[in-house]
């Protein structure tokens, strides 16, 4: 019988060296001396139910009988031999009531014109004269400066390595950008506007009111309204909502359409911005869209698979929350994936749900007595478009009622020029090297944006 | 037919540049004596002068402390920095070329290209297994005190935490209470297949660090945003969230032996690179005050040794690139630390939380790892390196938290030379470690229970702890001013660095595939592309070395040097 020492020549072809798969087990299960429960003496005679608190329970044991036993092949791994279960099934199916689902990727060919047909709306494009009044009237120390450090912060300066989907350009089909590893866009936005809320908050000094605000990221929102006998359901995250503690005052507050009886409102102060009934006036003039033959809901596809009710994102509290701003931050990979126009009913159509859904909790007998007003912000790379709604009426069956809900739009606010781009026509692309280049050495920064943004968020504090 | 006389200048001529080579005068041929056959001059010159023009006789060792280590070794260790300060004028420059020397090429007797990049032990802040604090400590030279320096106490923060306290504690609960979670339709019910226990958990840790994360950084940005009217350098600071932190250096072996991982310039070192993410990071412009002098006997001490080998603990190697990463690229200009907090949702999940008493320990060692590594980094950012010592102590304060425990620390960093022997050492770094605490029990009906005010209390006086605005010293003594140089220069850096930045991080499987393509690894040929893209600027001011690859082939090509002249370059004596 030969000794040990000398198998080993033997067997050598057949051995593998056990180094890294040794690592692996030592790092992954590797477990160090494990303590003994040792009872003390004067324990052992008695009739105790010892419980170890050293060890887990034993892994080999009976399951008890609170769970359920699944079959092995309900194992992920095998999850392609199980068919998924078919949508009729999902509990949430609704088998009579089909919907018109609204969610983040929809597109309205007749963009802003088509929104306000479905949510009977009138359009100003500008923002109110009210917040007009307000931009660049209150300004923090230096802010430029920062907003500028804020953006070399995002996309140059950030330590962030991560594998980027390989960039194409529209306009040259077939050239080809080495892979980068780099600050995903994603992260790129979220830095730059969390830095840029926080500075207005950073106001708080001034405006006690502003520590009274929370700010949400990544909730759920839906809701559904009925338009010409026809569901509309609009669904989406919300990446970023922001809530004050009071609701915001309606911009227009005469209304001359608008029948609203109601005591209080009578001794509100008429708004200054619109002694003349400026916006109401132009409101008369406004002719919705003649899509005929066409319905208005033609983009929207049918859906049978949704949630009832509203859906605001967070769970009521002790104190009240209403809307202040939903920043919207679009995860579209070319700034042409999507136009202005469409982006912007988007935004119009997400603005009026959660008036909408705000004035059903605040008016549930679904007499609307004050307006709600709601504001928005969409952001992609260095875009901001601004958008702010006013909800006047919860009736849509009816357009002839003279009753409609008011929406001002700002567009197109760029925050600095010339960003590299994979689309324009610019001696640039816009890969992360020219853009990490573009934002240290020559970095065409736009102030007014952040005026407009500062005043947005200063809305409705006292 | 042309006479050639045998002395003519002529023949000379011909027989030096001309003829075949058999009969060229300066041919180590058969018949012909060797060496150059010039005419000596007959009247030789006097040689001799009244004092030596040799250099003087090097001092045994090198300016500085170098203890027991071999002079030769100390002499190429002094010079390896002399010539880094020397040829490299910026910081970013420092930085590649600290990634370079680790990731190096050289050529085999066969003119191949060997990948000659060296094992790193890679550690993150979370210790991955128990009873590890004395090989952390020996690793970063640290001693560790176990409760905060006594100057926090004297900071009265009273009124200020009656100011922010009900606002933290509605905003925390607007993540662990108020806000929903968005999830799929396809996932609201339970389709009855099984749930594999490893997947739910790596589910709920990365839940649970994005909830972490986002707590952590509110608490944290509404404070700076309550004070920020009244202090400058809170407005000015520079936030992140979920920022990484990287740091590399070498460690003296100290007479152990190690099989492998050893740092290429020096057989008996080997280097460490941290890696980690802080949650939450706020940096400042100036530095914080330091809190003992570094001559005290505390940091005189040297810390004592741990005699076992990282894998004992869960430490292994990996091929990594070297990077100092205190949170953001160099250039930033916030480069001094006031507080970073990390999560330790991971630690509950693995093996390095074992049982009660070994939490805390683990905790510390997090605290260490993470104070060394991020301070470290930032030395490199304001010019030292292991060559040159901060001439000033640095400063951090780290938390450590899963939104309800808390624990905090200080650290002080001294010297970061640890390439050095032990006994070279003549100061170590300083940490300081508050308890664990909790901030809340729990969260009942939308409430938090037993909310612990000294925790914020600690939390508070951290972020008060003001930079001191107008130092006295120069921060960055090892940095030259560099606004002057050439735009191609300026370039040359930039593109250079770049190379660090945007490039794919190498890693073990890279190097297996690199002998597919290109044969080398994607930094190597980055980093090559770009010396030569500016080789002018590198051939001017840079040593052979650092040349790259491809540099290094079209120097060879053209001039190999003879052994005459090589002997001249390296002579015997050094």
């Amino acid at each position: 019988m030969p000794k040990i020492s000398e198998l080993r020549g033997l067997f050598k072809p057949f051995t593998k060296p056990l180094h890294r798969q040794w690592k692996w087990v030592w790092q992954e299960k590797g477990k160090f001396n494990e303590p003994k429960l040792t009872l003390p003496k004067a324990l052992e005679g008695r009739q105790i139910n010892i419980i170890d608190p050293l060890h887990e329970p034993d892994p080999n044991a009976f399951p008890d009988e609170s769970t359920s036993w699944t079959s092995p092949t309900r194992h992920p791994m095998f999850e392609y031999l199980v068919p998924p279960l078919p949508r009729e099934e999902h509990p949430l199916f609704h088998h009579e009531r089909p919907v018109f689902l609204f969610d983040s990727k929809a597109k309205l060919h007749a963009g802003v014109d088509q929104a306000c047909l479905l949510t009977k709306t009138i359009p100003f494009y500008e923002l109110p004269q009210s917040i007009k009044q307000t931009i660049g009237q209150v300004s923090l120390p230096d802010q430029d400066e920062l907003i500028q450090s804020y953006i070399r912060q995002s996309i140059a300066y950030d330590a962030t390595k991560e594998h980027l989907p390989r960039k194409k350009s529209p306009l040259k089909q077939r050239r080809s950008f080495r892979i980068e590893y780099a600050i995903p866009r994603s992260r790129q936005m979220a830095i730059l506007l969390e830095n840029i809320i926080h500075l207005c908050e950073s106001l708080g000094g001034h405006y006690p009111d502003l520590f009274k605000r929370h700010l949400y990221r990544n909730i759920p929102f839906y809701t559904t309204y009925e338009r010409y006998g026809e569901l509309i359901h609009l669904k989406r995250k919300n990446e970023y909502v922001l809530t004050s503690h009071i609701p915001l005052s309606p911009i227009v507050k005469r209304l001359n359409r608008l029948e609203i009886n109601s005591g209080d409102n009578i001794d509100e102060k008429i708004a200054s911005h619109d002694p003349n009934g400026h916006y109401v006036m132009q409101a008369n003039d406004y002719q919705f869209l003649d899509m005929y033959p066409i319905y208005p809901t033609i983009d929207l596809p049918s859906e049978q698979l949704y949630q009832d009710g509203d859906e605001q994102g967070w769970h009521q509290r002790k104190s009240n929350e209403y809307v202040h701003t939903t920043l919207h931050v679009s995860n579209d990979e070319l700034i042409h994936e999507a136009t202005t126009d469409e982006r912007l009913a988007r935004m119009i159509m997400f603005a009026f749900g959660s008036a909408l859904v705000q004035a059903r909790q605040l008016y549930p007998d679904g007499r609307l007595v004050k307006p709600v007003t709601v504001q928005s912000i969409f952001l992609l790379d260095e875009l901001f478009h601004f958008v702010v709604f006013q909800l006047n009426t919860l009736n849509y069956n009816d357009t002839n009622d003279k009753q409609c809900n008011y929406v001002w739009i700002d567009k197109d606010n760029y925050l600095y020029d010339n960003r590299p781009s994979m689309v324009m026509h610019n001696p640039l692309y816009g890969t992360e090297r020219n853009l990490q280049r573009y934002v240290l050495e020559k970095l065409k920064y736009n102030p007014v944006v952040f005026q407009k943004f500062l005043a947005l968020y200063l809305h409705g504090v006292k | 037919m042309v006479i050639l006389h045998r002395a003519s200048s002529a023949l000379i001529w011909y027989r030096l540049t001309s003829c075949r080579y058999k009969h060229r005068l300066n041919h180590p041929g058969v018949h012909i004596p060797h060496g150059v056959q010039y005419k000596v001059s007959q009247n030789l010159p006097d040689e001799y002068v009244d004092h030596p023009l040799y250099p003087a006789v090097r001092s045994k060792y090198p300016p500085g402390s170098w203890g027991s280590m071999e002079p030769k070794k100390a002499w190429m260790h002094f010079e390896l920095g002399e010539k880094h300060y020397r040829h490299l004028k910026s910081v970013k420059e420092r930085l590649t070329i600290m990634a370079y020397q680790n990731m190096m090429c050289y050529y085999d007797k066969l003119d191949v290209e060997q990948i000659d990049s060296k094992l790193i032990w890679m550690v993150t802040g979370r210790p991955r297994s128990p009873r590890s604090l004395p090989f952390y400590k020996h690793i970063t030279r640290t001693h560790v005190t176990d409760e905060l320096p006594k100057f926090y106490e004297q900071m009265d923060v009273e009124s200020l935490l009656t100011y922010v306290k009900p606002i933290l504690i509605d905003r925390i609960l607007t993540h662990e209470y108020a806000q929903k979670d968005d999830i799929p339709l396809e996932d609201m019910y339970d389709k009855g297949d099984y749930k594999v226990p490893s997947i739910m958990n790596e589910k709920q840790l990365k839940i649970d660090q994005s909830r972490t994360t986002n707590v952590l950084t509110d608490m944290v940005r509404t404070i700076v945003n309550v004070l920020a009217e009244h202090k400058p350098y809170l407005r000015k600071a520079l936030i992140g969230s979920d920022v990484p932190v990287e740091a590399w250096w070498s460690l003296n072996l100290d007479g152990q032996k190690y099989d492998r991982a050893k740092w290429h310039h020096d057989q008996n070192t080997t280097s460490f690179q941290f890696r980690d993410k802080a949650a939450v990071q706020v940096k400042t412009s100036k530095p914080l005050k330091s809190i003992v002098d570094p001559n005290s006997t505390l940091c005189q001490t040297p810390v004592p040794l741990c005699p076992y080998h990282p894998p004992a603990f869960k430490v292994f190697t990996d091929r990594y690139l070297p990077m100092q990463i205190p949170g953001h690229w160099h250039g930033e200009g916030h480069d001094f630390n006031l507080l970073s907090i990390y999560s330790m949702d991971s630690l509950y999940q693995h093996d390095s939380y074992f049982n009660e008493d070994e939490l805390l320990p683990s905790l510390m060692s997090w605290i260490v790892n993470a104070g060394h590594a991020e301070l470290l980094a930032q030395a490199y950012y304001l010019g030292f390196s292991m060559w040159r010592e901060p001439t000033y102590p640095l400063i951090a304060q780290t938390a450590v938290s899963n939104r309800r425990q808390w624990i905090f620390g200080v650290y002080q960093l001294n010297t970061i030379s640890h390439f050095k022997p032990h006994d070279a050492q003549t100061t170590s770094n300083i940490c300081w470690v508050s308890p664990l605490m909790n901030l809340y029990d729990r969260v009942e009906n939308g409430e938090l229970v037993n909310f612990n005010d000294d925790v914020l209390r600690h939390l508070l006086r951290f972020i008060l702890n003001e930079p001191i605005m107008e130092p006295n010293w120069n921060l960055t003594p090892y940095v030259e001013d560099i606004s002057n140089i050439d735009e191609r220069y300026k370039k040359f850096i930039r593109n250079l660095y770049e190379v660090v930045k945007l490039e794919k991080q190498d890693s073990r499987e890279h190097h297996r595939w690199a002998k597919i393509h290109h044969d080398t690894t994607v930094f190597n040929r980055r980093y090559a592309m770009m010396t030569t893209l500016f080789k002018d600027i590198v051939f001017d001011n840079w040593p052979r070395e650092w040349y790259g690859r491809t540099l290094e082939r079209i120097e060879r090509k053209k001039n190999m040097p003879t052994f005459k002249e090589y002997d001249l370059l390296m002579s015997v004596s050094r």
